[in-house]
């Protein structure tokens, strides 16, 4: 073997706990990230309903009254990257015969008119022929959606007639009532068209299930003349811009719909969600690269000697920076290679127990989508600086004058500075940790959504918190060492051989007990910023469920029965103040109930405020959620532009914010506005007479059970109902999204528990080189006669002191951290969070931290008591 | 490995060591502390040179020096020819590579390497496989006992028996000059007088030229000629060499230098 092979194998061989936990350190971190990737990626990609790939119509928008040039409008727009005129409607297509003549089978099929911009943002592919070309004085040209083209044995190149349907003209609700629009203009003009090609069943052409034409947007404009034709356009976000930004941006001039399935995890709350995901997985990533870091540290003034020795046997010092290089190697690759594969694991268990990048759901079980594009670039980047951290430092002490190293002296003495090698590491490390790694990190696996102030200042916070626990012990000792020496100092009243034993231990080495305090320090700031923000968010969930819920009962799948004899009977048995029929409603641009003000005006806001109910009943107006005012940052008096059937985009007023009414939990949404029942009639023609869902605001005092048996025996004398029919207590709704929350967050749960082991991790490695350090004196003291249980107290008890200080640290800093979180994550998810106060949970951090180093000195206590005191007095 | 050196390293016709007017500062501009101030000496081929000096008289800075691992101040060192002050660092180091083997007072085994492994790393660092010099290394550890620990971590050997690995590890080489520091110091007298009897074989058998720094008379007893680093400079009156060098001569010059 060559020199680099034999002594680099042999370092790594014969110090298999080092290794190991070096490996581990490193891997774990990986892991936490590429399981954070892969579960991310999953996540998304199965919420995606078609599973499209480059399906980018990300908006449905439709110009309000009096915009003149929508197009113009769009293109000034920051955040729309690109966007297509939408013309929809029907045509029939027919072959010909051999005189060029419509002839054949005629199909019906839905008609797209798209700009060419619809092939740049991947709406359409092809599976044969080419794009809309220009006519060119030819036959216009046609793409076909593969069933029917198949169906009817159409390919590119061949010719067909195109009409608008001759059949009856659309219904359109007018004012309350459904009228039929009888077309203008001259009857169906067959126009003859050249099949371009044939689109693949994907994106776009999904739509009509493939029953599909598309032409260029001014060929669909002349077949539909004299059709009624509303104009759209469908955009493709800048993926930098959150959609809520760009819907904020577009609702002056324009009515959006949210193509939902197309952004999944894009929206406020979701973005924050993952991106809260992204930074845990860099802060274990951190914690584990800033421990293995820390180990080689410790090691450092023993392969320092190794090298100087190598150097007075004649070694170059190319041949060193090889055996260097091949150890640092072997680590990081063994340690990329285990990250991947745990991480793997790790995404799949984490799958399969339905934790996903957006909380908790069973949709992702089964599922397993790995982005190697941001997995592979992820473990290169922790490989690759935990290669750097290991060479650097070690190159750089070879740099170390051999003379004083071959003399065990440490080569800055001579000068009263510490080692040129162990200073280098330091920054080294710091540099890594905090800029090169978050760089890395970032440019792998991007934070998603709009870089806003706000989430920018959050990432410099961590970062800085990072740095300050990091840098602190590294790069001014002498102060630390000070602190470490009072602190440590009441160990000695504890008990007097253990506790001198572990008060001088911590004396001599505080940047090491400095440095293991500040990594448990970092996952206990973590845990308190996480307990933080969870117990802001059920606060905020239970100021809602106080209002929306608690005090109401839900009735589902009634089959449309008449509500208001219902709601008449319960409120006579003076069970019921107001019922509020939820059918009524739209999802565009979201979701809005209509309800009966005279019904609301029987209890809670409507009840408060008469006024209200009265505006609400004489123009079209709204009163929203807080959730729904926060996320679209709607104010009242604010204008939404609701595009109706017939009458265009109606302008509604924002009355009110409140979270009294309106809210269904099937499905459950909490951003949401209810408009007068009339208005919902009038301009959508929604039934509101009769209803399936019925919220029930209850009597003071009526027990939720005893109206729900009344309500039962309402629709049985009556016929009415079905076996279907159920109903949802307030209690029930409320116990599931108090629980929601901590089913949510269990993907950070995990994260920490994992960091919490690196942390330990750090605890061990730095314990463990110390007693291998001390084995010396420790032998020495066990042949004066200690025992070695007074051994094995000192080690716990300066195993203890650095849980103590850690979690201590951490906790304050944590709860300095909170308040700024929340600030932050108010904006980023446009939630309404309140601050929440001292929470009894954050104990549990120091107490976590506590018991995770203690547990950390059990490994060097086991590898103590092998230690033959003998042998320890000689080879040390 | 018994056998006599066929071909002499370097020129010919110089000796293994020439050192003139050699000087060595330690410690900052303005607050330099001499260590050596005008080292001369000259040390032939196949010689046992021992230089004695209290604790601080600059003795392991000397071989430091003589060893190109440190710069001195001022002042020439010449090794079987070659010049070091005009060495570029790498070539210092290939000549050490060549033609010096280093014994050092606390051993310095790497402590991952096995006996074997440890004797072989002077190979290995030429460029050559262990494994290919086998018998080379097997022989080494006959020679010197511990042959039954070839495949011991050091921490497992007693003291005599890592210096006599350190020692193996300085010949595998076959470099034609070895340097020892204090290599009896952390030994007890029996592994001592051993450790000493084997360098005695290794100028005898070997013809190669031993340069031992100690401050013990017993040990300087061994060498052909003591010289006394004192105050950082050689004493010319008090050098000894042939018959009369015992340790009782050598320690009655000691009395004589106050040390």
């Amino acid at each position: 073997m060559a020199l680099a092979e034999i002594v680099a194998w042999a370092s790594l061989r014969r110090r298999p706990a080092r290794t190991l936990f070096s490996i581990l350190g490193v891997a774990v971190g990986i892991a936490v990230v590429v399981s954070i990737a892969v579960v991310d990626r999953t996540t998304l990609q199965n919420a995606r309903p078609d599973r499209a790939q480059g399906w980018r119509a990300d908006l449905e928008v439709r110009p309000a009254p009096g915009v003149v040039d929508p197009a113009a409008e769009l293109a000034a727009i920051v955040g729309v990257e690109r966007f297509t005129e939408v013309l929809q409607g029907e045509a029939q297509l027919q072959g010909v015969d051999d005189g060029g003549q419509p002839a054949g089978e005629r199909a019906q099929a839905r008609l797209i008119g798209l700009e060419p911009a619809a092939f740049d943002m991947g709406l359409l592919r092809l599976r044969s022929g080419t794009a809309l070309g220009a006519a060119n004085g030819g036959a216009p040209e046609v793409l076909l959606g593969a069933p029917l083209a198949d169906r009817l044995g159409l390919d590119s190149g061949d010719a067909v007639w195109l009409a608008p349907p001759a059949r009856a003209a659309r219904v359109d609700c007018v004012e309350g009532a459904l009228v039929q629009q009888r077309p203008a203009g001259p009857g169906p003009t067959p126009t003859e068209f050249r099949v371009s090609g044939v689109l693949e069943a994907e994106g776009a052409g999904r739509i009509a299930s493939g029953e599909l034409l598309v032409v260029d947007v001014s060929a669909a404009r002349a077949l539909l003349a004299g059709q009624f034709q509303p104009s759209s356009f469908w955009l493709a976000r800048d993926e930098r811009v959150a959609p809520e930004k760009l819907q904020e941006r577009l609702v002056a001039n324009f009515a959006v719909d949210l193509r939902r399935g197309a952004i999944v995890g894009q929206q406020a709350d979701e973005v924050a969600f993952r991106n809260g995901v992204r930074l845990a997985g860099l802060l274990s990533l951190a914690l584990g690269l800033y421990v293995i870091f820390h180990t080689l540290s410790m090691s450092l003034v023993e392969r320092a000697r190794e090298m100087a020795t190598l150097q007075a046997l004649g070694a170059s010092r190319g041949q060193i920076a090889r055996i260097v290089f091949s150890e640092a190697l072997v680590i990081a690759a063994l340690a990329g290679a285990v990250g991947l594969g745990l991480g793997l694991l790790l995404a799949k268990a984490m799958l399969e127990a339905g934790i996903s990048s957006l909380g908790l759901t069973g949709d992702v079980r089964g599922q397993f989508d790995v982005p190697w594009d941001e997995v592979v670039p992820l473990v290169l980047a922790g490989v690759g600086i935990a290669l750097l951290g290991s060479v650097a430092p070690l190159l750089r002490a070879r740099e170390n004058e051999a003379v004083p190293l071959l003399r065990g002296e440490d080569p800055g003495a001579a000068s009263g500075k510490p080692g040129r090698g162990a200073r280098s590491f330091h920054v080294a490390t710091l540099l890594l940790v905090v800029a090169a790694l978050p760089m890395a990190f970032f440019l792998a696996l991007p934070l998603v959504g709009e870089a806003e102030r706000q989430l920018i200042g959050l990432v410099l916070l961590g970062l800085g918190v990072l740095a300050l626990l990091i840098g602190t012990p590294l790069l001014v000792p002498g102060p630390v060492a000070v602190l470490a020496r009072s602190l440590a100092d009441p160990l000695r009243r504890l008990s007097p051989f253990s506790g001198l034993l572990a008060a001088r231990s911590i004396s001599l080495s505080p940047t090491r007990v400095a440095a293991s305090a500040a990594a448990v320090a970092l996952v206990t700031a973590a845990f308190v910023g996480l307990r933080g923000m969870t117990s802001s968010l059920a606060l905020e969930n239970e100021n809602w469920v106080q209002e929306g819920v608690m005090g109401k009962l839900w009735v589902y799948q009634l089959g449309g029965v008449p509500w208001q004899p219902l709601a008449q009977e319960l409120r006579a048995q003076g069970l019921v103040q107001a019922v509020e029929p939820l059918d009524a409603r739209l999802s565009a641009p979201f979701r809005v109930v209509g309800l009966p003000v005279a019904e609301l005006a029987q209890a809670g806001l409507l009840a408060e405020r008469p006024d209200l109910a009265a505006r609400l009943s004489s123009a079209p107006s709204l009163v929203i959620s807080r959730r729904l005012a926060s996320q679209k940052n709607l104010r009242v008096g604010d204008q939404v532009a609701i595009a109706t059937p017939s009458s265009g985009v109606v302008p509604f007023e924002v009355l009110a914010i409140d979270d009294r009414h309106g809210y269904l939990n099937r499905p459950h949404e909490r951003a949401y506005a209810f408009a007068a029942s009339t208005h919902m009639a009038r301009l959508f023609c929604l039934e509101t007479e009769r209803s399936d869902t019925l919220a029930l605001v209850l009597a003071p005092g009526a027990d939720p059970l005893a109206v729900a048996e009344a309500t039962k025996t309402y629709l049985r004398e009556r016929g009415l109902g079905s076996d279907k029919t159920g109903f949802g207590l307030a209690s029930d709704i409320a116990t599931h999204e108090r629980n929601d929350i901590t089913r949510d967050f269990v993907v950070f749960d995990v994260i920490l528990l994992l960091a919490l082991l690196l942390a330990g991790t750090g605890v061990l490695n730095g314990l463990l080189l110390a007693a291998m350090e001390r084995a010396k004196e420790l032998g020495v003291l066990r042949a004066l006669g200690a025992d070695f249980g007074q051994i094995a107290r000192s080690v716990l008890l300066e195993s203890a002191f650095i849980g103590i200080v850690g979690g201590t640290l951490g906790l304050l800093l944590g709860l300095g951290l909170v308040p700024v979180v929340v600030s932050s994550l108010r904006v980023l998810s446009g939630l309404d969070l309140p601050q929440p106060g001292l929470q009894a949970i954050y104990l549990l951090g120091p107490a976590l931290a506590l018991g995770i180093s203690v547990l950390g000195g059990l490994y060097p206590l086991w590898r103590m008591g092998r230690t033959d005191p003998v042998r320890a007095v000689r080879t040390g | 490995m018994t056998g006599q050196q066929t071909k002499p390293f370097g020129r010919a016709d110089a000796p293994a060591l020439l050192v003139r007017d050699l000087f060595k500062f330690h410690g900052p501009p303005g607050e330099e502390v001499g260590v050596l101030r005008g080292v001369s000496f000259q040390m032939e081929r196949g010689e046992f040179l021992c230089i004695m000096g209290p604790s601080g008289s600059g003795k392991s800075s000397l071989l430091h020096l003589l060893a190109g691992l440190d710069q001195p101040s001022a002042g020439h060192i010449e090794l079987f020819g070659s010049s070091l002050a005009e060495m570029a660092q790498r070539e210092r180091t290939l000549l050490r590579r060549q033609a010096v083997g280093y014994v050092f007072q606390f051993f310095n085994l790497l402590p991952n390497l096995t006996v074997e492994e440890n004797v072989g790393l002077p190979l290995a660092i030429r460029g050559q496989r262990p494994e290919h010099h086998q018998e080379r290394i097997a022989a080494l550890l006959t020679r010197f006992g511990i042959e039954d620990r070839a495949r011991a971590l050091p921490h497992q050997l007693s003291g005599g028996q890592m210096q006599r690995t350190s020692i193996a590890r300085a010949l595998v080489g076959e470099q034609p000059l070895l340097l020892a520091d204090e290599p009896t110091g952390n030994l007890s007298q029996a592994h001592g007088i051993e450790i000493l009897e084997t360098l005695r074989r290794v100028c005898d058998e070997d013809g190669r030229s031993v340069l031992l720094v100690t401050h013990n008379p017993r040990d300087a007893a061994y060498a052909d000629r003591v010289a006394f680093l004192v105050d950082g400079q050689l004493d010319p009156d008090h050098m000894l060499h042939g018959p009369g060098l015992t340790a009782q001569s050598v320690h009655e010059a000691l009395v004589a230098l106050h040390i």
